[in-house]
């Protein structure tokens, strides 16, 4: 059918307009949840770098020795992710940044961050076959 | 009095602590305020000022010097309305222009990753959305054949860093470079 010849698309999505958005919390370099924006913010190397959580595929957490290390994996073309029709990106040939490893001594804190990424992938996708369905 | 221009609860290169930044026409100095952390000031003399650039950072803005041979400098910490006093203080003691330079805050993860001349710039829509010196790049690593990984370290000994657990601390990065093999054989084909 034709249906099934339509290339797939990208669903445009920004996280921030105005960099007044940022949490206040990134002022620590510590990355910082905002469910409200849908976005996990980053320090890379000094800078506050927002993510939005549809560039994350997933997210791991492990205990080594003295620290815990948080793992975020994002988005990359060669993985199968949902519908065909849709491309979670805008350009297959770009660079793509692939994981980011942070470690810390505060386990409480790094369980908190893991749980909360989680916790708004899980909404994320949940709303997103909500709205698949609406579609169908 | 001296011709020289000072900045205070100014942090250097990711500092846990904030110090006083000093402009003179020999070049530029910053001292940890901190009376219990006894670090050397650091000093870059003017003849290594190449360029400088304003930008939001973390603590506030950040004013990043990118020098001749001591790579790249990040000062964060300065109010929105200080943006003017510097550019004319750079103006004034190095005869170089401070660049406003807006990075991406789309949020996506692809984009452009280009090596620059003492940092690793990802850009996102023509626009910088983050940046690595290759003073903070401790390791790097082919991982099958679209993929980088980058083993990094925060530059400072402890006694500028501060205690561990004060921040986040990011020690390795993967880069996802699609399809360089492939067009590489497409190309000496044609």
């Amino acid at each position: 059918t034709e249906d099934d010849e339509k290339p797939a698309i990208f669903r445009r999505y920004e996280a921030y307009k105005r960099e007044s958005q940022f949490p206040v919390g990134v002022k620590d370099l510590r990355i910082t949840v905002d469910p409200k924006s849908q976005v996990v913010v980053v320090p890379i190397c000094g800078r506050p770098v927002p993510l939005h959580i549809n560039t994350l595929r997933n997210v791991s957490k492990n205990d080594e020795g003295e620290y815990v290390y948080v793992r975020l994996n994002l988005v990359t073309p060669g993985q199968i992710i949902g519908k065909k029709d849709e491309l979670p990106y805008e350009d297959a040939n770009a660079n793509f940044l692939h994981s980011l490893t942070y470690r810390s001594h505060d386990t409480e804190r790094m369980t908190d961050i893991f749980r909360s990424i989680q916790e708004m992938k899980r909404n994320a996708m949940k709303k997103e076959s909500e709205r698949k369905e609406l579609e169908d | 009095m001296a011709d020289m221009t000072q900045f205070d609860n100014i942090y250097f290169n990711q500092s846990s602590r904030p110090g006083r930044l000093r402009f003179a026409n020999s070049g530029l100095g910053w001292k940890s305020s901190s009376k219990t952390v006894q670090t050397p000031p650091f000093l870059l003399p003017q003849s290594e000022f190449v360029s400088a650039q304003w930008s939001r950072a973390a603590k506030g803005f950040e004013c990043r010097i990118l020098s001749k041979d001591r790579g790249v400098v990040q000062f964060d910490g300065f109010d929105l309305d200080d943006f003017d006093k510097l550019k004319n203080t750079i103006k004034h003691h190095f005869d170089v222009t401070l660049e406003t330079r807006p990075h991406s805050i789309k949020g996506w993860n692809w984009g452009k990753a280009e090596f620059e001349r003492s940092e690793l710039i990802f850009s996102v829509s023509d626009r910088p959305a983050f940046e690595i010196p290759f003073a903070q790049i401790t390791n790097s690593n082919l991982v099958g054949k679209s993929e980088v990984a980058l083993e990094l370290s925060a530059e400072h000994e402890l006694a500028l860093r501060g205690p561990s657990g004060v921040r986040d601390e990011l020690v390795e990065m993967r880069f996802y470079i699609p399809g360089t093999v492939a067009k590489n054989e497409e190309n000496s084909d044609g």
